[in-house]
């Protein structure tokens, strides 16, 4: 009965209390909500981002296949499997794979025509009458006449163009056909009875009919490509059919056009063999049947995403663990299962874990805001009841009673809160899904509650939590005397227990401990490989927040000392009188501070946060697109860049420094065309991109690749002669002696630095001199256009133009002299610049007679010493000089070294990450070979590069950067043999990067570009990249998460700053009364209040914005890790966004101070004399 | 008579900041077993302090003081409680201090009672009882807050004596009524006292009400002044240093204002205005 009374007190002081303690219900409601919204959201998102995966991933990854090879099919074995796999497939994985087809696929059959031009019937019955008669005349024969031997049996071979095709069969093989033309036909068991040789019917595929010309009713022969000489069918079409879906999962990769099929019935009956009379077999075989087939039997099991929730995540894996092991055990190892769904659900289970860490701490922060809002108001409350408590204690009450009936109270709020706030919980949740940025992957619609843990522990815990911290504070309040419990609501606070013993001071150091232990450790805890968040790691943020609070709270009147003195400055009284207080009495005004820094500083945080996730995301798709629109494709550095657009061509490799073997991603590039199109981040190692990549080029000057031609020229003429044989030597060879036309070639760069071979259009000869030209607008390379101008000639070289004998030079001579360009004008061409190679030898300035005294050299027998005006009038003859080439002796088309005149090679100027170079000893200036692709150069480091976007292959072991036009001079540069397969070797750059401000017109532009039936390999845009990235649902959801914390959390704060700012100016009502009654008007006082308020928010307010942005830097090992639990290239950098933070800064600030002009001027309008009274108790 | 009170050299000293104030400068006080006292005396003079000591509420610096046989000086929280419950009822000026709003009348009543565990049945026979006693019978299920103020202390005055105490202390207990509500609260009390044998000791200004109590004493600077009835003869104590503080109702009898002349007679002093001997 006692029992009933007290509670009966209780709930009368809750009745009583009500206005106050629907703000501890209401705080006590938000913590547990928010605890229960952990696992709720969690599990929400998680559901959402399982489905957006599974959705998005290929069905190869997802769905199951079992399959079972087998050289020898056997229809009883193949039935086995199938009762196994439908045995299995419905006790352990039915529920997430309802559906799955069965194919049986052979291995490739030629087929044989028969008829037209070899009929092999014919044969066979041919065969059969030779047979039998020989072996009649044999058995007619004596015994000591030889008999006469039977030929084998004239059995089909395939022609050697016959047509291959697959056989395919499946239970359901009916189900997946259309037939185009003849009919379905009736599953034959076994021979026909009436005759046993007639073909088997079959249905073909409608391209193997056009293949074969053959339509239904046609026969010919089907035989395995591996297989005994009498293994073959002859088989008659009986339908002509095309996929019912040709995309369906049963045809796997295989084109079902172009497969022959038979009935399962059909098959299982013919892969046996079928004994027959062998009388009535044309070859006299004594079976039929295509035994001995190899087969693969297959089952595709689908996968439903929808059927996956996500609460059965491991029971899945477990099952498909499961199937996989027993149907691997029950098939005796033949049957084996594979899906990459375990591996795509393990992905999932890393990301929710690196992604739901921040969801974790970021509700871990709001449950700690709404927590310390519950102790602020329970505080606020208990202050208000000290009289109250007083009265009780002088009418007898115990300190226990006094206690008691707190914590009851406060156990009735815990509880109805508890009641209340799954509700709370799953519209929260639920709310979500239906604002951006969630409601782009829901569509709007609320997000799924999934109720995977029992949200109970949270309950109870929450229920706990608010209890603990609602019914507490009453310990000290009961235990304190009368008198001071009566005098508690008009008395200034004293410091806190915190700073009493330095216990905020122990929380820093607390904090500073942890960050170190986290720094050192990581943030996710990778023993025993399962991906955990380090519970530390979820704490440490609140620590941080509640240490700056306890840092603030120890600051702070110090801060509002200052303010206070400020605000004494102006002449005003409103400023001046708030001033004083602020600097006298600064204590009382921190929670009302703390209050306003923890919802600036969530707010700030959640803003920078998104806008951080934001700017990263952005920051990643720029680093992995490089540019606005990378296309990757054979010799895309050479496409056309749209105009409006700036674009630069990118060959990408691997090198290593020092021939080392661990080998490194390498770049070639032009610097200042690269910098202008690369996206940039000053913490790439430099402010400007510019900077960076200039030591490439240095002076900004191209590399020197040979002898620049004007840019007008259209030929290159050059006079010579092959320095011939003599005259008697010709004569003695006569027939054998080999062409000695020589062709000339040539190698240059054109503007677009793409690589030409060109070569000349007639021969240099040894009877004459001409005059060779190359046209310098055409090149034998297969470039998509023409080569542009300026052409700079890198090499040139001869060779045989017929190598007999496989001789492409031996030791010829030649001579060359006035080598001009021709185009608008003729412009002389000089070859200084170029260096002999390979055994080529040049002597210059030699007498232009030599190749007609070479030719008079020695003269047949009978013939008469030539006049010098024979030798002028000689075709051969030229007076003047020349340049006299020579090469060496017998080089061969395969040997690659070809002697030629060319450019020295420049080294290679390159830029490698530091790393690299000092795992390979290098330092900057210095010199060493560079491994570059498949070949060696000499280089020299000129600088050091960090990060370079796109520059991200984590199989590679460093970075390296050359120029792109040095690198091929090197690489493009070397002659070749016009014999040799590869022209010349290209390497080409296969990135194009275009800088643009509208990226579809130039995807379109470019694609454009390819010839029909091609395309690129791979276009990748910023724009796609970023959607890539910041579609992600767990991230998206973290930033949902963020916005309701902030939106949480600043309701809390309007509901407590309005409480506070109530009872602050209730509890200086007498105040208010005397500055009345010296004459101050009433509102005169209400601003003089809310001056001082607002200056205490305002200080809150800066404080927790820089707070918020230092939480968020504290936040920032959490969102490095990104979604693989691997660090994020490239780092994550802390972007504020000024504009939205301040408008919401704004926003909060108007609202605040609405809530403070509402409250002052409520408690200012009473009236004078009831003020008045107040001051005379 | 049994003691109810005994104060010996009671001495208070507040701390206020770095200043400490002498409330009480060795105070000696006594009351009988069913006395109805009035403590009279300026602001400062020390009543509230006193009264505060008595209801256990603040411990004297030095001196002694026990009430109805428990020395207040050195109470544990138990026996305090127990003081409260069994030894002292109080009564306030400020209503809210006496009632808790939210409970209506004889809830009030059975609170003390309950706290104490009082059983049921006998809570509310007393809490009835005593309304009746009061006048209060028909107000017993009605919110405080539709009581008028007179209405109100009395059924504070129930609140306090709800345990039965042996002493009820009253802080200006109609410092917010009118006269004539006034009158019947002390007259109540003084029925109280008379009849019940509850000791009563009320601190007042008003020195019209404190008359309608059995004693008057007067405190200043934080001793006894005078004490005794006003009608014949006022008692009056003289400090260390020889000052005697003179009631004000007994300078205006005297027609003594600003100035006095002091004439040593037989037997005494004698007392009189300034004027007085010109006038002679």
């Amino acid at each position: 009965m006692k029992l009933v009374t007290y509670i009966g007190l209780v709930v009368r002081r809750l009745w009583a209390k009500r206005g106050i303690l629907i703000g501890s219900l209401l705080g006590a409601t938000l913590v547990i909500a928010l605890l229960v919204v952990v696992p709720l959201y969690q599990d929400s998102v998680k559901a959402v981002d399982l489905r957006f995966s599974l959705q998005s991933a290929l069905a190869d990854e997802v769905d199951m296949t079992a399959f079972v090879q087998t050289t020898s099919y056997r229809a009883e074995e193949a039935v086995a499997n199938r009762d196994l796999i439908a045995d299995l497939h419905g006790s352990i994985i039915a529920e997430w794979y309802p559906t799955y087809v069965e194919r049986i696929q052979t291995r490739e059959f030629f087929v044989i025509p028969t008829g037209d031009i070899i009929d092999w019937v014919q044969r066979g019955e041919d065969w059969k009458e030779e047979k039998a008669a020989i072996e009649l005349a044999n058995s007619q024969l004596s015994q000591t006449e030889e008999p006469q031997a039977v030929p084998s049996p004239p059995y089909p071979t395939p022609p050697r163009e016959a047509l291959q095709v697959r056989m395919f069969t499946s239970p359901t093989l009916q189900q997946h056909l259309q037939i185009l033309s003849g009919a379905w036909p009736e599953p034959l068991l076994e021979a026909p009875v009436a005759d046993s040789s007639a073909p088997l019917p079959i249905i073909v595929g409608e391209e193997v009919a056009q293949l074969t010309q053959l339509d239904v009713g046609d026969v010919f022969v089907l035989k395995p490509f591996s297989g005994l000489a009498e293994v073959f069918e002859l088989v008659e079409i009986a339908a002509i059919v095309a996929p019912v879906d040709p995309g369906e999962k049963i045809w796997g990769v295989d084109d079902p056009m172009t497969m022959v099929y038979l009935p399962q019935e059909t098959f299982d009956a013919w892969t046996l063999p079928i004994f027959i009379a062998a009388v009535q077999d044309p070859w006299l075989r004594q079976s039929r049947g295509l035994t001995d087939l190899t087969t693969t039997q297959r089952w595709i099991m689908d996968f439903a995403p929808e059927a996956l929730q996500f609460e059965e995540v491991d029971e899945v894996r477990g099952a498909v663990g499961a199937f996989r092991a027993k149907v691997s055990q029950d098939s005796g190892g033949v049957i084996a299962a594979n899906t990459l769904l375990p591996v795509l659900l393990d992905e999932f289970d890393v990301r929710s874990v690196t992604v739901g860490g921040p969801i974790l701490a970021i509700l871990a922060l709001v449950v700690g805001g709404a927590l310390y809002f519950l102790i602020y108001t329970s505080a606020l409350t208990l202050e208000r009841e000290g009289p109250e408590i007083a009265l009780l204690k002088t009418r007898g009450a115990s300190t226990w009673q006094t206690t008691g009936i707190h914590l009851a109270q406060s156990a009735v709020v815990a509880a109805v809160a508890a009641v209340a706030a799954p509700y709370v919980a799953r519209l929260l949740v639920g709310v979500t899904g239906r604002v951006p940025p969630l409601s782009d992957l829901t569509g709007g619609e609320p997000l799924q509650v999934s109720e995977v843990a029992s949200i109970t522990p949270y309950v109870v815990g929450g229920a706990i939590v608010t209890f603990l911290s609602m019914g507490l504070a009453i310990l000290p309040f009961a235990r304190r005397p009368v008198l001071e419990l009566r005098s508690l609501s008009a008395r200034p606070a004293g410091s806190s227990v915190w700073q009493r013993y330095n216990l905020d001071l122990f929380a820093i150091a607390l904090s500073i401990v942890i960050l170190f232990q986290l720094v050192q450790r990581g943030f996710i805890n990778t023993t025993g490989g399962e991906v955990r968040l380090d519970a530390l790691a979820v704490v440490f943020p609140v620590l941080l927040l509640f240490t700056g609070a306890l840092v603030l709270l120890r600051l702070l009147p110090w801060l509002l000392r200052v303010v206070g003195w400020i605000m004494t400055k102006p002449r005003g009284l409103a400023m001046a009188l708030p001033g004083w207080h602020l600097g006298r009495n600064p204590v009382p005004y921190g929670r009302l501070a703390l209050l306003v820094w923890l919802t600036t500083g969530l707010g700030a945080f959640a803003l920078t946060y998104a806008g951080t996730l934001e700017q990263s995301f952005q920051d990643r798709a720029a680093f992995v697109a490089g540019t606005d629109v990378r296309i990757i494709a054979d010799e895309a550095g050479y496409l056309m860049v749209p105009d409006g657009s700036t674009g630069a061509a990118v060959y990408r490799t691997d090198g290593a420094p020092r021939q080392s073997t661990r080998r490194a991603e390498a770049l070639a590039v032009r610097a200042d065309e690269f910098a202008s199109v690369i996206t940039w981040r000053s913490d790439f190692g430099a402010e400007t991109p510019q900077e960076i990549f200039a030591p490439l080029r240095p002076g900004g000057v191209a590399p020197d690749l040979g002898v620049e031609l004007p840019a007008d020229a259209t030929k290159l003429l050059i006079d010579g002669v092959v320095v011939p044989r003599s005259w008697a030597e010709q004569e003695d060879l006569d027939t054998s002696l080999p062409d000695a036309s020589l062709r000339m070639m040539m190698r240059a760069f054109d503007a677009d630095g793409r690589a030409w071979t060109i070569q000349a259009e007639n021969d240099f000869v040894d009877s004459e001199w001409v005059t060779v030209e190359f046209d310098l607008t055409d090149g034998r390379n297969a470039y998509l256009s023409d080569p542009v101008g300026p052409l700079t000639v890198h090499a040139l070289w001869v060779e045989r133009s017929n190598p007999g004998g496989n001789t492409v030079l031996n030791g010829e001579s030649m001579l060359i002299r006035n080598l001009r360009t021709t185009g608008e004008s003729e412009v002389p061409f000089d070859l200084s610049e170029l260096e002999t190679a390979n055994g080529l030898t040049l002597r210059l300035d030699v007498p232009a007679t030599r190749a007609v005294d070479a030719y008079y050299d020695e003269l047949p027998d009978g013939v008469e010493e030539p006049t010098t005006a024979d030798i002028q009038r000689s075709p051969l003859y030229a007076d003047g000089t020349a340049t006299l080439w020579v090469g060496p002796g017998v080089r061969t088309n395969l040997n690659p070294a070809v002697p030629a005149l060319r450019a020295p090679l420049a080294d290679l100027y390159v830029l490698v990450d530091r790393e690299l170079a000092a795992n390979a000893g290098l330092e900057v200036g210095e010199r060493s070979p560079f491994s570059i692709g498949a070949e060696i150069y000499d280089g020299q480091v000129v600088g050091f590069i960090e990060r370079v976007p796109a520059m991200n292959d984590r199989r590679r072991e460093g970075r390296m950067i050359v120029d792109l036009d040095a690198l091929g001079g090197w690489q493009n540069g070397t002659p070749t043999w016009s014999f040799q397969t590869a022209l010349a070797r290209v390497e080409a750059p296969q990135e194009l990067w275009i800088e643009t401000d509208d990226p579809d017109a130039v995807v379109r532009l470019i694609n454009a570009q390819f010839l029909p039936g091609e395309e690129a390999d791979q276009i990748v845009t910023l724009k796609e990249s970023a959607g890539e990235f910041s579609s992600r649902p767990v991230q998206v959801g973290l930033v949902a998460v963020l916005f309701v914390g902030a939106a949480v959390s600043v309701a809390l704060a309007l509901a407590g700053v309005t409480g506070y700012v109530l009872l602050a100016v209730a509890r200086r009502a007498r105040e208010m009364g005397v500055l009345r009654a010296l004459g101050f008007p009433r509102r005169g006082v209400a601003a003089t209040f809310t001056v001082e308020q607002i200056a205490v928010l305002g200080l809150g307010a800066v404080i927790g914005t820089y707070g918020g942005i230092a939480l968020m830097w504290a936040m920032l090992p959490f969102l490095q890790l990104g979604e693989t639990a691997t660090d994020i290239e490239p780092p994550i950098l802390i972007s504020v966004n000024w504009t939205v933070l301040l408008a919401y800064i704004g926003v909060v600030s108007i609202m605040l101070v609405f809530s403070v002009i509402w409250a002052t001027r409520k408690v200012s309008a009473r009236r004078m004399s009831e003020v008045l009274r107040e001051v005379e108790r | 008579m049994t003691r109810i009170i005994e104060c010996d050299n009671l001495i208070k000293i507040h701390k206020q900041g770095n200043l400490e104030v002498v409330a009480l400068q060795g105070l000696d006080f006594k009351m009988d077993k069913g006395e109805f006292i009035s403590i009279v005396g300026k602001s400062g003079a020390g009543k509230s302090t006193l009264l505060q000591i008595l209801a256990g509420l603040e411990v004297p610096s030095a001196g002694r003081v026990e009430v109805a046989g428990t020395d207040l000086t050195d109470l544990t929280s138990k026996q305090r409680v127990t003081y409260y419950r069994r030894g002292v009822g109080f009564l306030w000026q400020d209503f809210t201090r006496n009632l808790l709003p939210y409970l209506k009348a004889i809830q009030n009543i059975e609170l003390p009672m309950l706290l104490a565990g009082v059983p049921t049945r006998r809570r509310k026979k007393r809490s009835l009882a005593l309304l009746e006693a009061v006048g209060l019978r028909s107000n017993a299920y009605a919110r405080v807050h539709t009581l008028s103020g007179g209405e109100q202390q009395r059924l504070a005055l129930c609140v306090a004596l709800a345990l039965g105490p042996q002493l009820l202390l009253a802080d200006e207990p109609t410092g917010e009524l009118d006269t004539e509500t006034s009158l019947g609260i002390y007259d109540l009390l003084r029925r109280m006292s008379h009849d019940g044998g509850l000791s009563v000791l009320v601190v007042t200004h008003d020195v019209a009400l404190a008359q309608r109590t059995d004693r008057v004493v007067r405190l200043a600077d934080g001793r006894m002044a005078t004490q005794g009835r006003f009608e014949t003869h006022e008692l009056l104590a003289v400090d260390r240093r020889g000052m005697v503080q003179l009631p004000r109702e007994l300078l205006i009898e005297a027609g003594i204002e600003d100035e006095l002349t002091a004439r040593l007679v037989e037997g005494g002093i004698l007392l009189e205005p300034s004027g007085g001997e010109d006038g002679d």
